[in-house]
């Protein structure tokens, strides 16, 4: 932290590397110094504490990928790590370094934003909290000021009758998104829609979009395909998206993301013991 | 200049280093081990693959001062010339080596599998090795080449 004050944005911080060595071979940047965050060996664990999980900032990639933990209850992370990289790139990359970087296309936030995500951030006037979907400013721009860092990532474990889906796609899996979707939706006892969370990234925007109009849809309404269908519509407008992106035009990418939302709304439904019906055209 | 001790196959080094020098650079000029090889550079080909702390990662994009006190292993620490570790063979067995820039690194990857699953599945030895470019095998020979390898090291005389 006295680092970080002292030298202020003539520094980077450094976790990984993955990213920040690329783009300073790139000559993109140039920091005076860097600081490295994985000497900090309290920075990086992964513990649950009730319904809640905790994963320090450092943990690595390929660690949340072999949590036990995770895999069985928390398995949007699960699926949305697996999709991204490669093993070397798992073992190098870190979850706090997915999120600071602030890449549109980047695999993890939509998932975690599903989950809730809440991060804890230290600074030079102590520690706040702040809910991931409010933390990116735009394309590789945060809300930390000069002098923070993320220390910790926080998620709620989804409550009974709940049902998660995240589908990326790229051209290859290890390739950066073209559209990723993470939804997670917990039913009622009569099957209708208590709470959805509809998150679409892979550089649809500046940053990740969260669907409220569409998760208000369909809220308290019994999931059934024309709704879905009509909620993946809704989600799927008003993508701000370069028209010169190098991997899909925005037209390409609100077409596709209308299937894809689709098919996750229902595959989380499939998961959350509600019907589908109608499976098969999808 | 920075000092910095680590292991490299198994011994000790210590070497002073410069804030900005890359692993793979201190590999391949400082110590001499050229096995380990700068591809692409940025962190997509996987040439330049080594285990540090029997995990595979790319020493293209991993600073020299952040292996202080770590273990690394490159191609030249898993076998010798008389005796070849048991991967090496098999991708010789296999046909799996053409051009062999590709090589040191696929076979890293396939050792830091193969320590932790000795039976992995075809997909699984896929995805080890989904960081490791070939642009001349086709990759079916380097998978059988693995797949041989697994069977000999569990024992089985093929």
């Amino acid at each position: 932290m006295a680092l970080l004050s002292r030298y202020g944005d003539k520094a980077k911080l450094i976790a990984g590397g993955t990213d920040l060595l690329v783009d300073m071979k790139n000559e993109k940047i140039n920091p005076q110094y860097l600081i490295s965050l994985m000497k900090i060996t309290g920075l990086s664990y992964i513990a649950e504490e009730g319904d809640v999980l905790r994963i320090g900032a450092t943990t690595t990639l390929r660690e949340l990928e072999e949590s036990q933990i995770i895999e069985k209850r928390y398995g949007l992370i699960s699926k949305a790590v697996k999709c991204l990289g490669t093993v070397q790139i798992r073992n190098m990359a870190t979850i706090g370094g997915n999120i600071c970087n602030a890449v549109p296309s980047a695999d993890l936030p939509p998932a975690l934003v599903a989950l809730n995500a809440t991060l804890k951030i230290v600074g030079p006037n102590g520690e706040r909290t702040m809910p991931l979907e409010d933390f990116f400013a735009g394309v590789k721009k945060t809300k930390l000021s000069v002098g923070e860092l993320l220390k910790e990532i926080a998620v709620e474990r989804p409550p009974a009758r709940s049902g998660t889906a995240f589908i990326k796609l790229s051209r290859t899996a290890e390739d950066l998104a073209i559209v990723n979707v993470a939804v997670r939706i917990t039913l009622n006892e009569d099957d209708t829609c208590r709470e959805a969370r509809i998150v679409i990234g892979g550089g649809v925007g500046p940053t990740l979009i969260r669907s409220r109009e569409a998760e208000k849809l369909l809220l308290g309404k019994k999931m059934e395909e024309e709704l879905v269908k009509r909620a993946a519509e809704v989600a799927c407008t008003g993508f701000s998206c370069r028209p010169t992106s190098i991997r899909a035009s925005p037209e390409y990418k609100a077409e596709v993301g209308r299937v894809l939302v689709k098919r996750a709304l229902l595959e989380a439904l499939k998961k959350a013991g509600g019907v589908v019906e109608d499976d098969e055209r999808n | 200049m920075k000092e910095i001790e680590f292991t490299i196959n198994g011994r000790k080094k210590r070497i002073a280093v410069r804030p900005k020098d890359l692993l793979l650079n201190v590999i391949r000029e400082e110590l001499g081990l050229k096995g380990t090889k700068y591809g692409c550079g940025t962190g997509e080909c996987g040439a330049c693959t080594v285990l540090l702390d029997g995990r595979p990662i790319l020493s293209c994009l991993t600073l020299a001062v952040a292996v202080n006190g770590k273990s690394i292993t490159t191609i030249e620490g898993i076998g010798t010339d008389e005796h070849l570790h048991p991967i090496q063979q098999a991708f010789i067995d296999a046909g799996a080596i053409q051009c062999g820039y590709c090589t040191p690194g696929m076979i890293l990857s396939a050792k830091a599998l193969l320590d932790k699953n000795p039976n992995p599945s075809e997909e699984e030895i896929k995805e080890a090795i989904k960081g490791n470019l070939c642009r001349c095998t086709g990759y079916v020979k380097i998978i059988a080449a693995i797949q041989l390898a697994a069977k000999r090291m569990r024992g089985e005389r093929v």
